[in-house]
């Protein structure tokens, strides 16, 4: 059946074909003549052609007995394979084979490819156009090549020669669709080579803060990594969307970096948001299916009270809170219609909660993007009172000053620093030693010294430890019972709303080692201490514990790339497959970036309607797939 | 066809280059200092180094996360004595950008947000900033 797919075979075969129903029908006519029509008629044709014509058959025949060619058994000789002409010539045409090595230097090139190699140059030009999306155009054209082969015979019986078979071919231009400079650039720059995108290192990143964020741009600029992101919540970027206030919005604009990043590096960069690694996916599966894991979750379990009644009503931590201000899904809202506030805690997530309490009902938060119904809830605050208590002495706070400053800056309140006069006395003596931030830091304590007055106050208390949640009887908190290290005394300090924000415990995943204190076991800065052939790294506030502000994340993921990249410079084992078919498998409903930009859209747009910067949505069902 | 193509594509790509040359004189090198590495750029007069470092897509990695809007420090930069004294007698640090520069990891003397200095006339044909990288030895102990 072979044989007609090679056109000297057929022609061959059909004057077989005549030649052997001519001779049947001179024996016996009434086999042929049987069927004059149909199928079947098709030899008696062959018959009238080969008696009709019979001169021009033996023509015929006689012509394909010196045409060579056809199937050459290659047992029987040793082939010898030229090289054909080469139909086009020119420095930037390449012709690719199994062995080619190109450095391209021109702004447009010509790909040939013959045969088995046809394959490749398809493969190859079909992932330059999704790498440089719309920005180069390719032309593709086909013809014949016939290539010549020498044979020479392996045993006496065959005869040397030449083999001529027709070989298809492809040509491809490739050009610039706009004199887009990049990728201009990245043309001349482009070795077929190092286009190593089967053999490039896939790396699951958990967490899509901050700290994953800033990592994953920095790693994305050293190396030729593939990346895949996963997010638990609906929609990405951690605390820069749940954490950071809504009157910090400039803070934010770190987000319009990982927007580029995700929109330039389509082809190898993938968010997967609402999988939650450990039920959905758990640890182990990742570090099987990618080549290496980097853990930047955070950290967010609160550190609780730890005192009788902290489970009274009202009674919330503060990242609860930060997030219910937020807009995070499925949190209730807090009752704001008592008289006042404690916050216990002398760290920026108290600074932040005292702060947006207070800023609830001037509406300077209206055009921020808090979403509606909670900026509503808090403009019906009847919180008059604010009181922010530390363990510790004025000292100890870990308040920033410009967090510190703003909560002073505020018009219609009242804050103040209770401090004693020995505190002050100590404080001052000793200003002079502290280093500059701790220096200005005790200045603006100092200055903001003395008792609130006013409609509305904000008092810091410090060396006041919890000891007691009272409540009411319907069990909601009425007050909460002080040691005073000042007095040695007890107080009682009465409230309707108990936020604690004293901190922050690690959440290990499941399979991922865990130290004596309760933190992801680290080999050094940024290793995880794991066996297997998997590298784990872990950056960020799951690695080292909550502390500093953004630019600490940043510097810190900076150097978590650098080592990622460095340990992966002579990488040459294969990519890894990546989570994405398990997830299918399991009918997870990720969300992916398309997707969550189509919801940052919707949000946008809802929040112009009434002159915000965004309307958050805090239900996704819509969304999901 | 395609020579005309590669033709006019070789002077559009030309053109940036001869605009800089014409006005060399408004323009100034800053030299970024980022541990080992060294990255130099034409920065125009009244730019700020932050602006410099977008223009030139610099691979100083997060350097400028705010856009310039003074909520962040990731723009940290520690200028060369005389540039610092020359810098604080024009346009000296406000309280917002001292606040900020608290929270600066490797705070010195000569610190200063990259997003407030702007080059000036007054500035050397080139101008070498220091952007510090994270001191792993301090994380350490």
């Amino acid at each position: 059946m072979s044989a007609i797919f090679n056109f000297q075979s057929l022609i061959s075969v059909i004057l077989l074909l005549i030649c052997t129903c001519a001779y049947i029908r001179a024996f016996a006519p009434k086999v042929i003549d049987r069927n004059k029509e149909g199928l079947l008629g098709v030899f008696w044709k062959c018959a009238r052609i080969g008696e009709r014509l019979s001169p021009w058959v033996a023509a015929s025949c006689f012509c394909m007995a010196f045409v060579k060619g056809g199937r050459v058994n290659e047992n029987h000789y040793e082939i010898n394979r030229q090289q054909p002409a080469k139909p086009f010539t020119g420095p930037n045409h390449f012709f690719i084979t199994r062995k080619t090595n190109v450095e391209s230097q021109y702004s447009d090139v010509y790909i040939h490819g013959m045969g088995a190699s046809i394959n490749s140059v398809l493969v190859f030009v079909v992932e330059l156009e999704k790498l440089f999306a719309g920005a180069l155009i390719s032309d593709v054209q086909t013809s014949t090549i016939h290539v010549t082969d020498n044979l020479f015979p392996m045993s006496d019986e065959f005869e040397a020669g030449d083999r001529s078979r027709p070989l298809s071919a492809v040509h491809v231009h490739l050009y610039r669709a706009m004199f887009c400079k990049t990728v201009y650039s990245r043309i001349r720059n482009l070795s077929i080579n190092s286009f190593r995108r089967f053999t490039r290192p896939r790396l699951a990143i958990v967490g899509s803060g901050p700290a994953g964020m800033f990592t994953c741009n920095a790693l994305l600029r050293r190396t030729n990594f593939a990346v895949d992101v996963f997010e638990n919540y609906h929609v990405p970027f951690g605390l820069v969307r749940y954490g950071v206030a809504p009157d910090h919005q400039e803070v934010k604009n770190c987000i319009n970096l990982f927007d580029n990043m995700f929109d330039s590096n389509k082809d190898r960069l993938r968010l997967f948001c609402n999988v939650n690694i450990g039920k959905d996916v758990t640890f182990e599966e990742l570090t099987n299916n990618y080549n290496s894991v980097l853990l930047a979750y955070g950290s967010y379990k609160t550190r609780s009270l730890a005192i009788p009644g902290e489970k009274s009503l009202n009674v919330l931590s503060g990242s609860e809170f930060v997030g219910w201000y937020n807009g995070v899904p499925n949190v209730a809202n807090p009752s704001l219609d008592g008289d006042s506030a404690v916050i216990i805690g002398n760290g920026n997530v108290a600074l932040d909660c005292a702060r947006i309490i207070s800023m609830g009902a001037d509406g300077s938060l209206k055009s921020s993007d808090i979403p509606d119904d909670r900026l509503a809830h808090l403009q019906e605050s009847k919180i008059r009172n604010i009181k922010v208590l530390g363990r510790r002495g004025p000292g100890d706070v870990s308040f920033t000053i410009k967090e510190l400053r703003e909560q002073f800056k505020l018009a219609e309140w009242s804050s103040a620093v209770d401090m004693s006069r020995e505190d002050e006395e100590t404080l001052r003596s000793e200003l002079p030693k502290f280093e500059r931030k701790k220096k200005r830091l005790t200045e603006l304590l100092l200055k903001f010294a003395g008792k609130p007055n006013g409609p509305r106050q904000c008092h810091f208390l410090f060396n006041r430890v919890p000891q007691e949640v009272l409540s009411d009887s319907c069990g909601r908190v009425k007050a909460i019972k002080v040691f005073n290290k000042y007095t040695n005394e007890t107080e009682t300090v009465p409230c309707s709303l108990l936020i604690y924000s004293i901190g922050y415990q690690t959440l290990i995943l499941d399979g991922v080692p865990q130290n004596a204190k309760g933190m992801i076991d680290m080999k050094d800065e940024c290793r995880v201490n794991i066996q297997g052939p998997t590298p784990v790294y872990a950056t960020g506030w799951c690695a080292h514990g909550p502390r500093g502000v953004i630019v600490d994340t940043q510097q810190q993921s900076a150097f978590v790339a650098e080592q990622i990249a460095k340990d992966f410079e002579n990488f040459n084992g294969k990519t890894a497959v990546g989570a994405d078919v398990l997830l299918k498998q399991r009918h997870v409903r990720s969300i992916s970036w398309d997707r969550w930009k189509f919801i940052d859209n919707e949000e946008k747009l809802k929040g112009q309607k009434s002159g915000k910067i965004r309307e958050k949505f805090t239900t996704f069902d819509s969304f999901v797939n | 066809m395609f020579a005309l193509r590669n033709f006019a594509c070789r002077i559009l790509n030309a053109l940036p280059q001869t605009r800089l040359l014409s006005s060399a004189s408004e323009t100034r090198t800053v030299r970024f200092l980022n541990g080992d590495r060294k990255f130099d750029a034409n920065g125009k007069i009244g730019q700020t180094l932050l602006d410099v470092v977008v223009e030139h897509d610099l691979a100083l990695d997060g350097f400028g996360a705010c856009e310039g809007t003074l909520a962040c420090c990731t723009c940290h930069v520690i200028l060369g004595k005389e540039h610092f004294e020359r810098e604080d007698k024009l346009n000296p640090a406000g309280e917002e950008e001292l606040d900020l520069l608290d929270m600066a990891p490797e705070l010195n003397d000569y610190s200063r947000l990259g997003c407030q200095i702007k080059i000036t006339k007054k500035d050397p044909e080139v101008v070498e900033v220091v952007v510090p990288t994270i001191n792993r030895d301090a994380r350490n102990s």
